[in-house]
């Protein structure tokens, strides 16, 4: 597209350049009103020309390419804008697990895993906890937060 | 319970305090890393003391900037003047005003002393827009992704690539169309005074208009595009957020409180983020255009006072020329002050846009 207005604008500035050569070279005056007149309509013709050449094909494409760029990077700042709030909540459920763990008198480690809601937020999904299966703490994980038995894994140290 | 819901919010606060200022540094880290030289020192957590040293900067240039202005200037005015009583005399001794080769020496003379000017110039003005450029490619990508993080996400997209868009078009039509117009425009303006031709100072013309009017029309353009765009994305971005709001609300209660909690302290630090960096990137393009902004701005108005100056003993085509040459100085301001219009629109355009 850019090359297309650079040819237009250089094509129309070459025309009105030559136009005036031509102005300045004929000396009769019948002859400089017929060529005034001709100069004109080619002038004219030369501005309106791309109009009709564009057809909105090219110009439709670019426009395109523009608007998938913009989803891409639209699509790449909310994943990196998901990634930042979900690392929080992660660490923040995962330290609330631990300290209820603490209350019962367990050693654990806690890793929380994360995944996006319908409604675009970061909910718990799977937690990871390294030490003996406790029924009490897996059952408040359940009434808690919501994290159920099947998204919960225990391994043994 | 109600004290572990808040004790648990403490943390969340505590713990995006630590993450944030990690990412928010790394961001604004890169952003003062790339900035031009012209912008080294300065921070986006002081704007009127940012403002204060680019004006001691001008200041402590503006006297060095005049005189050497000041000198190309007086050997302009020594060359209209000696031209100007060369013509009287001629006309004296031959009683007409005809072609004759005092014409051609004096534009030659012209071009000879301002040359090495115009070139000088032209080159301050490619290589600053090219610092903005180069800028450009750190500060948007950044800016956007602080944005992003104020729940705008659809908002920053539609700037950064608004922006990377008007920019690539600018610096290609500056660099293949309006760079070679302005030399054509000088040419021609040298050409028409050294042949008294009328046409070819109406081509001049043409193209300083022409060249005027194309920055003019795409700075208007990319406003409008921009306030247009950002309004429709900007209400795809408050209904994503409402979305968001309905989700937490429906989440099982204490997650609901750790999410809400989360997202509050992000946004409050995106916030913070987003204008540190976009008041960054304000000032190192204030930084960068400042001195060429003074130089050509000095020449243009010395090109000027002295068109009009010799303008009663010099004759008429030689002061056109030097009339058209400032306005060529004022012509590449015009393309340096367009992008960096352009680069400042979009920075301040993402500084001033509030989450619906």
């Amino acid at each position: 597209m850019i090359e297309q207005l650079k040819l237009w604008v250089l094509g129309l500035a070459a025309t009105a350049l030559l136009l005036g050569l031509a102005d300045a070279l004929v000396l009769q005056k019948g002859m400089k009103r017929v060529l005034r007149l001709a100069g004109g309509i080619l002038l004219i013709i030369v501005l309106l020309g791309p109009l009709g050449r564009l057809g909105g094909l090219e110009l439709g494409g670019a426009l395109g390419d523009y608007q998938a760029a913009v989803e891409q990077r639209e699509t790449e700042l909310r994943l990196e804008q998901e990634e930042e709030l979900s690392a929080i909540i992660e660490t923040d459920i995962g330290e609330y697990i631990w300290d209820k763990a603490q209350e019962m008198g367990l050693d654990v480690t806690v890793s929380v895993a994360t995944r996006m809601s319908s409604g675009g937020v970061p909910i718990p999904d799977r937690v990871r906890i390294e030490g003996a299966y406790h029924e009490e703490l897996s059952q408040w994980m359940a009434e808690e937060l919501g994290i159920e038995a099947d998204q919960q894994i225990w391994q043994e140290e | 319970m109600k004290r572990c819901v808040f004790a648990l919010l403490l943390a969340a606060f505590l713990a995006a305090l630590l993450v944030l200022p990690a990412r928010g540094s790394d961001l604004a880290g890169e952003v003062e890393a790339a900035a031009p030289e012209a912008a080294q020192g300065l921070s986006g957590d002081d704007f009127s003391g940012g403002l204060s040293a680019i004006w001691e900067q001008v200041r402590e240039g503006f006297g060095g900037l005049l005189r050497q202005g000041l000198s190309g200037a007086v050997q302009l005015l020594v060359v209209l003047v000696l031209c100007g009583i060369g013509e009287t005399v001629f006309v004296t001794v031959e009683g007409k005003r005809t072609f004759n080769y005092l014409s051609l020496a004096a534009v030659a003379a012209v071009v000879a002393v301002s040359a090495g000017e115009v070139d000088q110039l032209i080159g301050m003005g490619v290589e600053t827009i090219a610092s903005l450029e180069q800028f450009s490619k750190s500060l948007l990508p950044a800016l956007a992704a602080a944005t992003a993080a104020t729940g705008m996400a659809g908002s920053a997209a539609v700037r950064q690539m608004a922006t990377v868009l008007f920019c690539d078009v600018l610096l290609t039509v500056i660099h293949r169309l309006l760079l070679p117009f302005l030399y054509v425009y000088i040419g021609a303006l040298a050409a028409g005074a050294m042949l008294g031709d009328g046409r070819l100072e109406a081509i001049a013309s043409l193209l300083k208009k022409a060249i005027a009017w194309f920055l003019g029309v795409l700075l208007t353009l990319f406003t409008l595009y921009l306030s247009v765009a950002g309004a429709i994305s900007g209400a795809a971005d408050a209904a994503a957020v409402k979305l968001a709001q309905k989700a937490i609300a429906t989440a099982v209660p204490v997650v609901g409180s750790i999410v809400a909690g989360a997202a509050e302290t992000v946004l409050a630090g995106a916030g913070l983020l987003k204008n540190t960096i976009g008041i960054f990137g304000v000032l190192a393009i204030l930084a960068t255009c400042a001195l060429p902004f003074v130089r050509l701005g000095i020449q243009y108005l010395l090109y000027k006072a002295v068109a009009f100056v010799a303008g009663t003993v010099a004759p008429p085509g030689l002061v056109k020329l030097i009339g058209g040459l400032g306005s060529a100085f004022g012509l590449v301001l015009g393309m340096v002050g367009g992008c960096a219009m352009l680069l400042t629109i979009s920075v301040l355009s993402s500084l001033l846009a509030i989450q619906g």
